[in-house]
């Protein structure tokens, strides 16, 4: 029997001579013979499933081109990729199509580099170029968060967040506190036990991190206005790539405190809120969640470029002022329901999360995995700090005053605060390279590119003019801050 | 002292951080929020001092090789070391 490719989609014309074809009144001896080389055919056909042959012959002309009997636009697209069977089986990418005649770039193949007059069949690839089959979250950078592997910690490993106040954690994670308990934030370590993070056959992803919190005074009973959550804040530009479309946020969570606990999701303006239940049965146990979001509504107040775009809320615990219905976008700013857990009830609790992945689409698919380095510089956009191993160059203007410029190794969202935590810790070298310690430092310029310095030495070393430099002295870490967080 | 202290970049917070005069930096928001809250932050401080024609003209010419030589000649002519020169030179001026 023919190829697959060369059955007809009108049944009447499948009716070649047996075993190729069904024709009226044929013997009752070739029904069988018909059968089994059907079964032929598509065993033929099922070996190979990437590439189907569509019984198009091909006639070899060039050394990248072939042409073909009848003309194939529907099935010969450019970007397609092709199999031929010329004197080696080799691979391609249509690159031209006129007509009858194709165009190629081979694949490098170490025993033919070329077609021939050999090129006897050609398959094309089950997925065309202009594809519709496979998910639109496959092609793009499809997870919102970053950091969401609490893998990148610039500011500190732990904390101890201050009542009424935000404080910012790993890279792009913040905690809100009001209430009367107190907390603990550290990063949880698979090196220090292997239970910090879900395991590589549960989740997938040997995860290095989670982002723990420990309660360390308690707050039984939660007052109508209190709350504690941890927050993340999706910048406008990337909130634009998939807002008000379904979307999906998966994570993993580890707590001591089992109950109904809630995410909630909140626009620029505060004045559109998503609420939604998710269930913890046992503690102390890693425990994937998968929420899926419906898409917002486009009225209340939505930022899309560098401002806040969505603040995605895992509420800890909130009192009655913060509840409300789950499951819909609303006209207001809600935490939780009133099912929410408290997980200040006992000093102790903990709540461990990682693995965090916001999505277009309503189920979560496995979680996207960035180079540390690409992770580090989307984390930069928001928050950096130059370090001990850093050099700073400029020129001294005066005997008491070196100018120095800094470009910043990733542009931030906005011009940073700029934060010295250790002006004795920083080292100035006059022209001759010798050091010099420094009495007082500012800045003359800050843009999201550029850090203008002005630092001052120590007494009248300098002479106008001649070359500067200024650094951290060892063991002085994390001596300038530049900070341009939502 | 206030919480805040003017500056050419924008306002100097009292923990030292330098906030930029951009209204998209959720410190300087922090800081417009507070002015609006009706207080007042403390002036900046005064513009240093320009360098007085003396001073750019020592400047001028503890640069010049020439006048580096005449220095340690006169200092060798009378048995003096140059920052011994120096300072008998500032003395008289």
């Amino acid at each position: 029997m023919s190829k697959v490719g060369s059955w007809s989609t009108t049944a009447g014309n499948n009716n070649s001579t047996p075993p190729d074809g069904w024709p009226e009144g044929q013997a009752p001896s070739t029904v069988n013979d018909c059968a089994r080389e059907m079964m032929a055919q598509i065993k033929t056909m099922v070996n190979s499933l990437e590439y189907v042959d569509l019984n198009n012959t091909p006639s070899f002309l060039t050394a990248t081109t072939f042409s073909m009997a009848t003309a194939d636009a529907t099935n010969f697209e450019v970007g397609r990729r092709v199999k031929l069977f010329d004197a080696n089986t080799m691979y391609g990418t249509i690159i031209s199509v006129s007509a009858t005649q194709v165009q190629v770039r081979l694949d490098y193949h170490t025993a033919q580099s070329a077609l021939t007059a050999q090129l006897s069949s050609i398959a094309m690839a089950v997925v065309k170029a202009t594809n519709s089959s496979i998910p639109d979250n496959v092609w793009k950078r499809k997870n919102a968060i970053i950091n969401g592997s609490m893998d990148i910690w610039q500011r500190s490993a732990s904390f101890q967040p201050a009542n009424n106040a935000t404080t910012y954690l790993a890279d792009r994670w913040q905690i809100n506190l009001s209430m009367g308990g107190a907390i603990a934030v550290s990063r949880s370590e698979r090196s220090a036990n292997a239970s910090n993070v879900p395991t590589l056959a549960q989740s997938g992803v040997f995860f290095n991190h989670s982002l723990l919190i420990s309660v360390s005074a308690v707050d039984a009973a939660i007052a109508a206005g209190e709350f504690a959550t941890l927050g993340y804040i999706v910048e406008g530009f990337d909130w634009r790539q998939i807002a008000h479309k379904p979307t999906n946020l998966s994570f993993w969570v580890n707590t001591r405190e089992s109950g109904i606990y809630a995410i909630s999701m909140r626009n620029n303006g505060s004045d559109r809120s998503f609420v939604q239940d998710y269930t913890i049965s046992a503690i102390a146990t890693w425990t994937k969640v998968s929420i899926p979001i419906p898409e917002a509504t486009t009225a209340g107040t939505w930022d899309y470029s560098s401002g806040v775009g969505l603040r995605i809320i895992f509420t800890l615990a909130a009192g009655a002022t913060y509840q409300g219905g789950a499951g819909n976008w609303t006209a207001a700013n809600l935490l939780c329901t009133a099912s929410q857990a408290n997980l200040l009830r006992s000093a102790g609790n903990t709540f461990a999360i990682t693995g965090v992945q916001l999505e277009e689409g309503q189920f979560a698919t496995p979680l996207e995995i960035r180079p540390y380095a690409q992770e580090k510089q989307l984390c930069q956009r928001y928050y950096q700090r130059l370090e001990a191993t850093e050099r700073v160059f400029g020129h001294a203007t005066s005997t008491t005053r070196g100018i120095y410029g800094w470009d910043l190794p990733v542009e931030m969202r906005v011009a940073p605060t700029v934060a010295f935590t250790a002006v004795t810790g920083l080292v100035n070298t006059d022209g001759n390279g010798t050091e010099r310690s420094v009495s007082a430092a500012t800045t003359l310029n800050i843009t999201s590119k550029n850090i203008i310095f002005d630092i001052a030495p120590v007494g009248t070393p300098f002479t106008a003019g001649q070359g500067a430099m200024f650094f951290g002295s060892t063991g002085a870490a994390n001596i300038i801050t530049f900070d341009a967080e939502l | 002292m206030a919480l805040y202290k003017l500056a050419k970049v924008g306002v100097i917070r009292s923990d030292g951080a330098f906030i930029p005069k951009d209204n998209s930096n959720r410190d300087y928001i922090e800081f417009l929020r507070w002015v609006i809250e009706g207080n007042t932050p403390d002036p900046a401080d005064p513009d240093p001092v320009p360098a007085t024609d003396l001073e750019n003209a020592t400047l001028t010419l503890q640069r010049d090789p020439v006048f580096r030589a005449l220095v340690k000649v006169l200092a060798a002519h009378f048995g003096l070391t140059v920052a011994q020169l120096v300072a008998e030179i500032k003395a008289q001026v």
